[in-house]
């Protein structure tokens, strides 16, 4: 699947330092997803994303949907931002602090689009 | 002698340990290293399981106990849980090559003074014995640590869980600094040139170091009034923001560091206040230890729940990512943070006010 409109999106979160893979749950509930990391296979992108589907399904049940959410690991984080459309995108990076501003630039693109 | 010679000055006094480990290529390694290597020499004693341990520690008086976890017939936690019944003042320490969270959790909550990991072995045998001295030498009314596997924050959460009176002292490699806890609640922190909730952040910032746990006295003020679960958190996640301001004290050196504190203080002050709106604290199975300002308890219990299973998913999922921390649920005017232990699990929902509120 390539003709959706977060592929540049995609593609372009490789050269943000700290992210190791990526993914877009779309409206439709399609999910596309790229890896930049041999430790995050893009099956295992796509199962994490329907997770975080249910998991956002879950919050708004309990009346806590966020337009943000973050998941602190060990080793490393997975940041959600969700779009009004009701798109989300994930982005898994490792704890390098200087992901941090990428995550921003990247997420404000992903609503934007 | 009497009374009025001069005492010539005595060496130090050699430390006596036992080492409890089935492995006997491990304890011959141990054991040279103590009493080849060190001076003075430690006196070693060794078992390869729980009843010579006992009967050497009835026989002979021991300063130090290592355990290995991984033991037949009685492993180093079921030794360490009797030994703390029947010898609560002897120090022990916990030393196996699988440290898991569920045994270092156990090992805490039983009275292990430290715990290391045999890994620590191969990248030199050296640095363990500073930490098994000052252990060693700890006095009977407190107890001294390196801060290795055993983070800060673990420490405070048993205090405060514990409904403890304790003054933490740190040694960081700049500064040291003091952590208050009365009756489970911190109410004073003091590092360097900052107190209260700066200080306390700062003091959980630090990536290793040297405590002391020492007995309660009354800080000269309280500069801290609020709830450890939040306070602690909070702590973290403000760890985790200005992690990335770390390279430039690095970078910059010494008057860098300098001006990192002024920067932090700085930074604390222009970030809008924020609001505990409620607290819950639920066990493992889901009982609700604790609640405040919280209508739907039984509900955010469920969250938790629910989120510490998810994250073991994507634990499994994902391996690479470690072991799960905690889930935030982000807004712009409000966040609520979900901190995921197997053994605990704590929901904080906050606030962010701005300046006109």
């Amino acid at each position: 699947m390539t003709d959706h409109p977060f592929q540049g999106w995609l593609e372009k979160a490789a050269n943000y330092p700290g992210v190791l893979a990526c993914g877009v749950c779309l409206s439709n509930q399609a999910i596309v997803v790229k890896s930049f990391a041999e430790s995050f296979p893009e099956a295992r992108i796509k199962e994490l994303l329907q997770s975080l589907s249910e998991v956002a399904f879950n919050l708004r049940y309990y009346q806590l949907a966020g337009s943000r959410l973050r998941w602190v690991f060990e080793h490393g984080q997975l940041h959600v931002a969700r779009r009004a459309d009701s798109a989300f995108a994930v982005l898994a990076v490792n704890n390098d602090p200087g992901a941090a501003a990428g995550i921003e630039e990247l997420f404000a693109e992903f609503i934007k689009a | 002698m009497s009374a009025t010679d001069p005492s010539p000055a005595r060496p130090p006094p050699s430390r006596r340990i036992l080492l409890v480990d089935d492995d006997p290529e491990f304890i011959a390694l141990m054991k040279d290293h103590l009493v080849q290597k060190r001076d003075p020499s430690w006196i070693v004693h060794t078992a390869v399981n729980y009843s010579e341990a006992l009967d050497c520690l009835k026989l002979n008086p021991v300063d130090l106990v290592v355990l290995d976890i991984q033991m037949p017939v009685m492993d180093g936690l079921q030794l360490l849980t009797l030994l703390k019944r029947t010898r609560p003042a002897l120090p022990v320490v916990v030393l196996s090559g699988v440290v898991t969270q569920e045994n270092r959790d156990y090992a805490l909550q039983h009275g292990a003074a430290l715990i290391l990991q045999k890994t620590e072995l191969a990248t030199g045998i050296d640095t363990i014995y500073p930490a098994l001295e000052a252990t060693a030498e700890a006095p009977v009314e407190g107890f001294k640590g390196m801060l290795r596997q055993v983070g800060l924050i673990d420490l405070l959460q048993l205090e405060c869980l514990g409904r403890k009176s304790s003054v933490m002292e740190i040694k960081g490699s700049n500064a040291d600094g003091r952590i208050y806890i009365s009756d489970g609640s911190i109410i004073h922190a003091e590092f360097d040139c900052l107190f209260g909730e700066k200080a306390l952040a700062r003091l959980l910032r630090l990536k290793g170091g040297e405590f002391r746990l020492a007995p309660f006295t009354q800080p000269g003020r309280q500069t801290i009034d609020g709830h450890w679960e939040a306070l602690l958190m909070e702590a973290a996640q403000s760890s985790d923001e200005q992690e990335g301001e770390a390279p430039a004290v690095q970078a910059g050196g010494e008057a860098a560091g300098a001006g990192l504190e002024s920067q932090a203080a700085a930074a604390q002050q222009e970030r809008p206040d924020r609001r505990i709106e409620e607290i819950i604290v639920s066990s493992a199975a889901n009982d609700i230890l604790y609640q405040w300002k919280a209508p739907e308890a039984e509900r955010r219990a469920r969250l938790l729940n629910l989120l510490l299973m998810k994250s073991a998913g994507v634990c499994k999922m994902l391996p690479a990512l470690g072991r799960a921390d905690r889930f935030e649920i982000i807004e712009p005017r409000s966040r609520a943070i979900c901190l995921l232990q197997p053994d605990r699990k704590i929901f904080v929902r906050l606030s962010i006010l701005a300046p006109a509120d």
